[in-house]
């Protein structure tokens, strides 16, 4: 595969044969080769040959490895009225993303007490397998929530307007999400799960500020003080939105069969624009996206309510932002210098929006969106904010993690849980989790070094480095 | 005969299950299926659920079994300890899958980790090799 070098933060494998674009990707040296040890760089050319519509390129970011259909790290951006809409390129875990929660604290005063603390977070925001909500949700009401998405909590007593305003679409699809579109199936797998977290790579982490790269950004996030505790959360839609996802791949197979036998990956499957089924799926994905933003906003006031339990009523814990980064969202972007409108699939890749753009939170407009991502279990994360040339580049768009490094299988037969908990203890890093088999196959040493991939967000200038943060307390499914 | 084994594969869970049968490499993906998360072995066979999905491919029949386990998981924190029945019929085109599975509805009671996601096509096989039949599957974690 010819792969162009560019420069020292990204490449390009020009269009040839039945490409309708190029791929270009934003990766060092070593995170290319890296992801070209997988099959994800020929998954970025069958994005760029095999869906219509696709316009100015099929992007990787940084963390790209290997998905179904999309690689995981990859962005299109496809004409909404003459291309399709793939739920591969959006994934099972619809609008799986991350929330950041700032606290008033500081490492000395919650490190004594971290183990009461994730005593109270692990009752209060029920991790793991069976794990269910607190919440007892009936019909109309679970239908509110897919159409309102977290807008529903504050409504319903829980929460704080602020949660809303510090959050990507203000926390709602509302007037594209169609509840009708989601089916009882769905309904019944999300119906006790708002607010739990789930499990796998899922986590509630309870963190400290521990370089700021950017005081001023920092401050604006209220985020810029060394040793503060700020608390990251990161799950999906649960049960809910994988249906979603499968319910739409079936139909659209059964609906399309001409398409799916042209795939070269049947999860690369698609509905066109215009059709029932393309209208259907959004409708539905974006009722799914608003439960996960409505499961985020839950755990996130749970996370509040279990510091106050914890250090006092008068305890703050605001909402710093919060991302999706499995999504499909219709957007414009000046695209080979024509404004288009386009359904920009990021399947693993975090918005990255610019200062005064009028999606960022008022709050923010002055600086850019807030960008969160997220490292493995005892590793770095880090915030970074939102860049004018990722709208030039990369359609707004950024990495959105580590990424594995090595599979679960392997790093079970490397770490045991035990040990990996001790030795996490050691260096301050307490772990509170469902199974101690969730603990070694989510060892550090199994993803990639995060600090590479913002590295390389920072350099391609898609998303710039703001504070970095170290965890003091996990809770895992 | 190994019932199942699990591959490198790493972002998720790559498996192949094995069986006499059609039938038998079905049930026993149930059970790799579980197996990602919980030890089968260690679950107790105090409940019994059934189900029936109708597709009109072997994959897709075989997507769509998957499915009805993480629906069970999910809904019910049902857990599997075996497949007491597993029954196909059809030809392609028309396929029919019944199954029996016997387990515990406690999952709290049991050590579980991970949580499957989603069945999905990608690197799914069917196929005979060393005279069995196998099914390879990926799920998503």
């Amino acid at each position: 595969m010819d792969i162009k070098r560019l420069n020292a933060y990204s490449y390009e494998i020009p269009r040839s044969g039945d490409m309708r674009v190029p791929v270009r990707i934003f990766a060092s040296a070593p995170l290319l080769e890296r992801m070209r040890a997988d099959n994800c760089v020929q998954q970025g050319v069958n994005v760029a040959t095999a869906l219509p519509g696709v316009l100015g390129a099929s992007l990787m970011m940084p963390d790209a490895h290997q998905g179904y259909g999309f690689s995981i790290g990859g962005v299109a951006a496809i004409d909404c009225e003459e291309g399709c809409i793939s739920p591969g390129g959006i994934g099972f875990d619809i609008n799986c993303g991350v929330r950041l929660l700032a606290t008033s604290l500081t490492r000395e005063e919650v490190e004594p007490r971290i183990h009461d603390l994730l005593d109270v977070l692990f009752r209060k925001v029920p991790p793991g397998v069976g794990g269910q909500s607190l919440l007892r949700l009936d019909d109309e009401q679970l239908d509110e929530v897919l159409r309102r998405g977290a807008a529903w909590c504050v409504e319903n007593g829980h929460g704080v307007q602020e949660d809303l305003d510090h959050c990507e679409e203000d926390g709602s699809l509302e007037g594209q999400a169609l509840p009708e579109k989601v089916s009882p199936r769905a309904k019944s797998r999300g119906r006790k799960q708002l607010g739990t977290l789930g499990a796998g790579n899922h986590f509630l982490e309870v963190q400290v500020v521990d370089e700021v790269f950017d005081e001023r950004v920092a401050e604006a996030f209220g985020i810029g003080e060394k040793g503060q505790v700020v608390v990251m959360i990161h799950c999906g839609s649960r049960g809910l939105g994988h249906q979603v996802c499968s319910d739409y791949l079936r139909r659209m197979e059964d609906s399309f069969p001409e398409i799916m036998a042209s795939l070269p990956e049947k999860d690369l499957i698609y509905a066109p624009a215009g059709s029932s089924l393309a209208k259907d799926y959004f409708g539905a994905m974006c009722a799914a996206a608003n439960f996960a933003w409505a499961n985020r906003h839950m755990i996130g006031y749970q996370v509040r309510e279990g510091f106050r339990e914890v250090f006092g009523p008068e305890t703050e814990v605001r909402t710093v932002y919060d991302v999706a980064h499995n999504i499909a969202k219709v957007e414009e972007h000046v695209i080979d210098g024509v404004n288009r409108r386009v359904w920009v699939h990021r399947k693993g890749a975090t918005r990255a929006f610019p200062p005064g753009h009028p999606g960022v939170p008022a709050d923010y407009r002055g600086v850019g969106q807030p960008i969160l991502i997220p490292g493995s279990m005892g590793t770095s994360s880090y915030v970074l904010v939102g860049t004018e040339k990722a709208m030039q580049v990369s359609f707004g768009s950024t990495a959105h993690g580590a990424g594995r490094l090595m599979s679960r299988k392997q790093a079970n037969e490397t770490w045991r849980g035990e040990d990996l908990k001790k030795e996490l203890e050691l260096k301050r890093i307490y772990v509170k989790a469902a199974s101690l088999r969730g603990i070694s196959e989510e060892a550090p040493g199994a993803y990639k070094d995060v600090s590479e991939v913002v590295k390389v967000s920072h350099d391609a200038g898609i998303g710039n480095l703001v504070v970095k943060v170290v965890p003091l307390g996990v809770i895992k499914g | 005969m190994r019932r199942f084994e699990y591959f490198d594969h790493t972002a998720d869970t790559l498996f192949r299950a094995y069986g006499d049968s059609f039938e038998e490499a079905l049930a026993n993906a149930v059970l790799a299926v579980y197996n990602t998360m919980v030890d089968t072995g260690s679950v107790a066979a105090v409940e019994e659920r059934s189900f029936r999905v109708e597709a009109p491919r072997r994959e897709t029949l075989v997507y769509d079994v998957f499915e009805e386990v993480l629906f069970l998981l999910d809904t019910e924190s049902f857990l599997c300890h075996e497949v007491s029945s597993c029954r196909v019929t059809g030809r392609e085109g028309s396929w029919t899958a019944s199954l029996t599975l016997r387990g515990d509805l406690r999952a709290d009671r049991y050590e579980v980790s991970g949580q499957v996601k989603a069945p999905t096509y990608h690197e799914m096989r069917i196929g005979l090799g060393k005279g069995k039949v196998f099914i390879q599957a990926v799920l998503d974690l």
